[in-house]
């Protein structure tokens, strides 16, 4: 209850009003005094705009940063369970490539797939199971329909029976495309409001799947043709 | 006493905060270890010693907007980025920071320089605008990132001088001062697109901030260019259907700079570059490597000679646990590159050796040098990791020396946690962690007693300065005697003194010798060997220090000297005589530049000359003395 209060009180309100209950605390030890340890002169501040600023307001915001920033929305939710679905896809093709691929770069670009993509699949289900206790209903299964570069079961099916170059090949083409999927979702997501650790997570997916990419095309580009 | 918000989940914004200020209190009075009594006691390895924790002002229980970042210092004060802001503290007394400001201004990552009474911050999340009441809008929206520019000059009330709207925003910025005036620095602006944006898409050129520190509020970008000019331009088939880009490269995570070198390292997410900066304003790319086994290329640090890079790889962004045996010494690692005329060559690879619990973020992360000389010794970040200080100087075999590294939360953090950034300053290690606040750390090894001498003047740890040990190697003193004559005079009491085996003087000087508050030693001469090391007073003088002289004292005359760290290559010199009764020493320049001739005897005609001589030296110091106290 009193959180929530909290979240559309701007931040150097509430500063000032926890230094103050502070000292309130503290008073039962000395009060708020310089030899309490709490430095009198240290000041909670929100600067006034510079000169020539983009701001339309000089203060007062009419729309708290924390109600944009630390409130979960639909899109969230949908750009979660989506990932954490499009990443064990990666790591079930890329499970695949011990004993199958080889080209030794691209065995270890497997590698550490498998090691990345299931971490943060782990990482994305506790975010999560954190909210799903909260009050924030929202029909997943509706929404977790918009993947883009799915790895279908056939493409798993016939990579499990590839090896040596021609299982490369399929890996690069089918990750390729696997990872500019993961790169349309996360921008989905950064043209949404909601909470700003998955807009942290969406820039992160699209900077390091777009890092890979390049490096599976520099790998295509030299497998040898069937 | 328990001093963190978690578990008191219904009130948490109000308990939460108290607390934070509470501890505060408590912290300042019982230091560190009470701190710790949150049940997150760390694991603190050997010769470091926990000096200070204070808590981060800002935070607001597990919300990752409030979280602290990197660190930049400027004289007593230390600025601490946050996502929603920055902290001043003032570390004048690293063992108690005091909060002078907390500044709240949101938008990440908060990366912060500090340059005189100038702090610069980037802003790398996409804001309604450029005010500290902005809020985070998404990437599509009409937005503002970029630099913000703050007058520090009254800390406990930093004035909003300036918004820099830059291209792409800021993800980090590095300062390159102007090597033509004291009075301007260069600041390169660290960013990338990072997906679908309204003004960030494509390769983002490498921007660059004027800002002249008398007159802040007109910071502009005067200048950009393309690192990667020499790669093919992005093309249709770079994109994906949504518009973002493929491309390995579209700028850079981070820049260290070396002025002093005229190089820079950066670290451009799929590239890792030596840069030439001898012109600022137009760096050069002189070599550019790539390696299957770095992921992320998130920043370097040099050692003090520039012929090694160490380079972070930020495998997994910071989302991970990458500290455990399934990923290796080499991945989310350390990869250290040698300098030579023909490029980069990989020497060697480090993480730190502790196993992470897998609810914990770790992964190469923030730091730099700990100055100590002939070795490459960093200390850095590794997110929940902790700091690690590791010895670098042998990349193949890299040495571990000590650590501080809490448990884990119980639970996954939803962002990223754990120390963003650890540095040396002033002999002390500064850790910004994320949650929890600040740490001051101290290496007590003598082998950073060199380190800790540093009194640094101020740091931002992506410009690195030239460590140089002045005090290590015994001063020079002119062999000509009118250029010995124009040195400073040191007082010393008695100046003459009876042969024997050792004696005791005291060395003064007036104020105004020595730098204020400089560290000074004073040198024996005959031996070069240092007597003494002492604190020059407010101002600038040296109170009557007692030193021993080491015997065996014959007949001559000999120089003591004091040479402050920061006033050198400024000598002030002493001579003392040593008379009689033996007079087979002559007190000439001979004896006292290698004593070893004193005693030794002589031609004959010197056991004339010696006695006159002696006797002029001896008034010729009486004389000096009488002068000495009538100045006084």
């Amino acid at each position: 209850m009193i959180e929530r209060r909290a979240k559309a009180v701007p931040l150097p309100t509430r500063l000032r009003l926890a230094a103050s209950l502070a000292c309130v605390i503290a008073a039962g030890a000395g009060g708020c005094t310089a030899a309490s340890g709490v430095d009198p002169s240290a000041s909670f501040i929100t600067p006034a705009p510079p000169g020539g600023s983009s701001s339309r307001s000089d203060g007062g915001s009419d729309a708290p940063a924390a109600e944009l920033d630390s409130t979960t929305t639909a899109a969230d939710v949908d750009f979660v369970r989506a990932m954490i679905a499009h990443h064990e896809q990666a790591v079930e093709l890329a499970g695949l490539a011990p004993g199958r691929v080889d080209d030794p770069e691209l065995a270890a670009i497997a590698e550490r797939i498998v090691l990345v993509q299931s971490a943060e699949a782990t990482q994305l289900r506790t975010w999560l199971e954190r909210r799903s206790s909260r009050d924030l209903e929202v029909d997943a299964h509706e929404h977790a329909g918009g993947m883009t570069g799915e790895i279908s079961r056939s493409t798993l099916d016939r990579a499990a029976e590839l090896e040596g170059s021609a299982f490369d090949r399929l890996f690069v083409g089918a990750m390729v495309a696997h990872h500019r999927g993961a790169i349309e979702m996360s921008e989905a997501r950064l043209t949404e409001t909601g909470d700003s650790a998955v807009a942290r997570w969406a820039r992160g997916v699209a900077t390091a799947q777009s890092l890979e990419i390049d490096r599976l095309l520099a790998i295509e580009a030299r497998l040898p043709q069937s | 006493m328990p001093l963190t918000a978690r578990g008191l989940h219904g009130v948490r914004w109000a308990v939460g905060t108290v607390l934070v200020v509470a501890a505060a209190v408590t912290a300042a009075h019982a230091g560190a270890a009470d701190a710790a009594a949150a049940g997150r006691e760390p694991s603190i390895g050997p010769g470091l010693e926990w000096v200070a924790h204070r808590d981060n002002p800002f935070r607001q229980g597990d919300d990752p907007d409030f979280i602290n970042s990197d660190l930049a210092f400027t004289g007593d004060h230390l600025v601490q980025g946050n996502f929603a802001g920055f902290s001043v503290w003032d570390i004048a007394d690293p063992a108690a920071p005091e909060l002078v400001s907390a500044v709240s201004c949101p938008g990440g990552q908060g990366d912060v320089s500090a340059v005189g009474d100038i702090v610069i911050v980037s802003v790398d999340e996409t804001m309604s605008d450029d005010s500290c009441e902005a809020s985070r809008v998404p990437e599509t929206a009409e937005n503002w990132e970029g630099l913000r520019i703050f007058d520090l000059s009254d800390p406990a009330s930093p004035r909003y001088a300036a918004a820099v709207r830059t291209r792409c925003g800021s993800h980090t910025h590095t300062v390159v001062p102007d090597p033509s005036s004291d009075g301007r620095v260069f600041v390169y602006v660290n960013a990338y697109s990072r997906g679908a944006s309204l003004h960030c898409t494509g390769r983002n050129p490498l921007q660059i901030v004027e800002v002249t520190l008398d007159s802040p509020d007109d910071a502009a970008v005067i200048g950009e260019l393309d690192l990667f000019d020499d790669e093919t331009a992005f093309g249709p088939e770079d994109r994906v259907p949504g518009g973002a880009e493929t491309r390995p490269t579209t700028g850079c995570h981070d820049i260290t700079a070396y002025p002093s070198k005229a190089l820079a390292v950066a670290a451009c997410r799929g590239d890792g570059l030596l840069l030439s900066i001898a012109d600022p304003l137009a760096p050069t790319v002189l070599h550019r490597v790539r390696d299957p086994a770095v992921a992320f290329w998130h920043s370097g640090i040099f050692d003090n000679d520039a012929t090694r890079v160490v380079f972070q790889d930020e495998l997994g962004d910071g989302f991970i646990n990458t500290c455990s045996p399934a990923y290796g010494t080499d991945r989310g690692a350390d990869a250290v590159w040698n300098i030579g005329p023909d490029g980069l060559a990989k020497a060697g690879t480090y993480k730190p050796p502790r196993t992470q619990s897998d609810l914990e973020k770790c992964v190469a992360h923030s730091g730099g040098l700990v100055p100590v000389p002939g070795r490459f010794i960093i200390a850095q970040a590794w997110l929940e990791g902790g700091v690690s200080v590791v010895d670098l100087t042998d990349p193949a075999a890299p040495v571990e020396l000590t650590w501080f590294d809490r448990p884990d939360y119980g639970y996954s953090m939803d962002f990223t946690a754990g120390i963003w950034s650890v540095y040396h300053y002033d002999g002390y290690l500064y850790a910004s962690d994320m949650y929890e606040g600040l740490e001051v750390l101290r290496l007590t090894d003598p082998v950073f007693a060199d380190a800790a001498r540093y009194d640094d003047a101020g740091l931002n740890p992506q410009t690195q300065p030239e460590y140089a040990w002045i005090w290590r190697d015994a001063p020079i003193l002119p062999s000509d005697d009118a250029e010995r004559a124009e040195l400073s005079t040191l007082g010393v009491e008695p100046a003459v003194l009876e042969p024997g085996t050792a004696a005791d003087v005291t060395v003064s000087l007036p104020p105004g010798s020595l730098e204020p508050g400089e560290t000074a030693d004073v040198w024996w001469m005959p031996t070069k060997s240092v007597l003494a090391t002492v604190t020059a007073g407010d101002d600038g003088s040296l109170g009557a220090t007692d030193i021993v002289l080491p015997g065996p004292l014959d007949a001559g005359s000999y120089d003591l000297v004091v040479r402050g760290d920061e006033s050198a290559p400024r000598l002030a010199i002493a001579t003392v005589t040593v008379a009689g009764p033996r007079t087979d020493a002559p007190p000439d320049a001979a004896a006292e530049r290698d004593p070893a001739l004193a005693g030794d005897g002589g031609p004959w005609w010197l056991l004339v000359v010696a006695p006159f001589a002696l006797a002029l030296a001896y008034h010729a110091a009486l004389a000096w003395r009488r002068r000495r106290r009538t100045a006084r």
